[in-house]
């Protein structure tokens, strides 16, 4: 049987705002509850066995729905995809019951060597074919709707064919897949490459995009560096803003990893989103 | 599984070995790139033939981004791993003569980065040289003991299996038992988890400038590391006795073959005293440590 995207599309809830769940938090949550709408945890933190981290995780599924996000994948590897990994992280699936699974349009690993980095792709039409394919094995594998992020990156390559958003889109249409959009790394990418973020928002396809993701960077003059350590910035918001509508409403996170607020600091800066979805709200209504 | 796996285009595999290789190489003073490649060229002359520079900067600064984040964030992961050796040395000196050889031995292989340094204790103990070797292996030992206790899986606690039916309590004295694989023992020359645990009381900076405390090298010190109710790791002093005993329990022992062992072989330790057994049984039954299974 043929869903239709739209059909799928419309399974996936809007989950409101959240932010990813991390050790620094964990106290305050346990210990206050605290009203927020979902948690996002990183795959990888909880593929493991036992131990602590695992228990954690099951008071956190007590009280909150949670949306798996991987950082080690590497789609983009020129190795076979990683059957252990994938059974591990399937398994995981089963424990947070998360709607969808999302990792990054990237390469982290070759020849067995793991480089714990989000490393950027050469924008080509055989990578595309390539990737398209790893990803439908992927999202078919987990049987849950399967979402590639955006990177920030800080290099392009001699051999690409065409702009990021291209690649991107065409990486998802072609592999049935969906977007984890992160607008941040829109905003990080066009200055370290020189595009107008209006054109990357104006050429991808809002239908497919499942989550948005919001973060801070830092500014080194001659580069943006994707680093979680700040507050969001004007420039992001306003993508955001620009964004949010297109995509009829999505479930949006703050990710925050390093140099960490309190977790009643964070959640407010996670919550600024909401003054930005008004324009979809206004018109819904 | 085996499954039709796409093959990778020669031209992304020949782009990406390329890229692997140069920012998987130290960096110079902790910061710069290495201006010479892997294959004896310029990197920045290599480097332009792969990727466009920007409106800042070129292809190699560019690359250089990589590469630092490559070696700050892993070294990062280690100095968090192992704090007693980034007490004793300080940040620098742990990545020059410890984190960056270590890594170029051990580059890591595993998708979880938590695992970055599973090798560490093993490369100390063969590449590691200095004046108190027996320091830094135990430390490295208790270190690593800290973040495998909190990661690896336990068997259903023999407590649980006594309070769900009670009747086999009788039956438990003749089947074998082990202990949880998150308990984990430490037969050591010196008290060095009081060193790490003074170590921690204070600040990186103030063991700058004050000398560190003395680990008492008095005899043989005997410790148990686990988590608690609360899944913290913690850990606590024992008896020669108490060690050997929950020793022959990771191996898997009967309680009946236990009390044999005390009293033959095991003697040494309990000065005739054998009561000790089912007072300890009993601790280690309520904190889970013990299990029916393998």
């Amino acid at each position: 049987m043929n869903i239709t995207l739209e059909t799928r599309r419309k399974s996936i809830p809007n989950l409101g705002i959240g932010i990813g769940l991390r050790h620094p938090h964990y106290e305050d949550i346990f210990r206050d509850k605290p009203d927020i709408d979902w948690f996002e945890i990183i795959s990888e933190n909880f593929m493991m066995e036992g131990g602590g981290s695992l228990e954690n995780l099951y008071r956190i599924l007590e009280h909150y729905p949670v949306v798996q996000h991987g950082v080690s994948l590497a789609i983009g590897s020129p190795d076979p995809l990683d059957f252990t990994y994938l059974k591990k992280l399937k398994a995981l699936t089963k424990i947070t019951s998360t709607p969808w699974v999302s990792d990054h349009l990237c390469w982290g690993r070759l020849e067995g060597a793991h480089y714990h980095d989000l490393l950027p792709l050469p924008y080509t039409k055989q990578v595309v074919n390539y990737v398209s394919e790893r990803a439908r094995i992927v999202q078919d594998y987990l049987e849950l709707p399967f979402a590639l992020e955006n990177l920030s990156s800080y290099v392009a390559f001699k051999k690409d064919e065409m702009p990021e958003w291209e690649f991107y889109s065409s990486v998802v249409e072609k592999a049935d897949i969906f977007m984890m959009l992160d607008v941040n790394n829109i905003y990080v990418s066009s200055r370290n490459h020189g595009f107008n973020p209006q054109e990357y928002c104006d050429n991808i396809p809002m239908n497919r995009v499942l989550q948005i993701h919001l973060a801070g960077h830092k500014n080194y003059n001659t580069h943006l560096l994707d680093t979680h350590d700040d507050y969001v910035c004007d420039e992001v918001w306003k993508i955001y803003a620009e964004v949010y509508p297109r995509t009829g409403g999505v479930s949006t996170l703050l990710e925050w990893d390093d140099n960490f607020l309190s977790f009643q600091h964070t959640w407010e800066e996670a919550l600024k989103a909401k003054q930005f979805q008004k324009t979809l709200q206004g018109s819904i209504q | 599984m085996k499954l039709a796996q796409p093959k990778a285009p020669e031209e992304l595999k020949c782009v990406q070995t390329w890229f692997g290789k140069i920012i998987a190489r130290p960096l110079k003073n902790g910061h710069d790139i290495d201006p010479v490649a892997p294959s004896g060229q310029s990197v920045e002359e290599e480097s332009k033939q792969f990727i466009v520079p920007s409106l800042t900067l070129k292809p190699m600064e560019r690359i250089q981004i990589y590469n630092q984040q490559y070696w700050w964030r892993l070294l990062k992961v280690l100095q968090e791993s192992f704090p007693v050796f980034v007490y004793l040395l300080g940040h620098d000196a742990f990545n020059e003569t410890i984190g960056v050889p270590y890594l170029l031995k051990y580059p890591p292989d595993h998708w979880s980065l938590a695992l970055t340094g599973s090798r560490l204790p093993k490369w100390i103990e063969e590449e590691y040289h200095c004046r108190d070797k027996e320091l830094m292996i135990e430390s490295a030992r208790i270190d690593y003991g800290f973040s495998f206790a909190s990661v690896v899986k336990g068997q259903k606690p023999l407590s649980s299996e006594l309070s769900s039916n009670p009747e086999k309590c009788e039956e438990i004295l003749s089947q074998k038992l082990y202990v949880q694989p998150y308990v984990q023992l430490f037969a050591m020359g010196g008290d060095f988890f009081k060193f790490r645990e003074t170590l921690h009381r204070h600040s990186y900076d103030h063991w700058m400038t004050h000398p560190f405390p003395e680990v008492i090298r008095d005899k043989e010190h005997y410790f148990v590391l686990y988590p608690d109710e609360m899944h913290l790791i913690c850990w606590k002093e024992v008896s020669a006795g108490e060690y050997h005993l929950l020793r022959l329990f990771q191996s898997g022992i009967t309680i009946d073959a236990a009390s044999e062992w005390m009293e033959t072989k095991g003697e040494q330790f309990f000065d005739g005293d054998f009561s000790q057994l089912q007072g300890w049984f009993q601790q280690w039954t309520a904190n889970g440590w013990l299990t029916l299974y393998t």
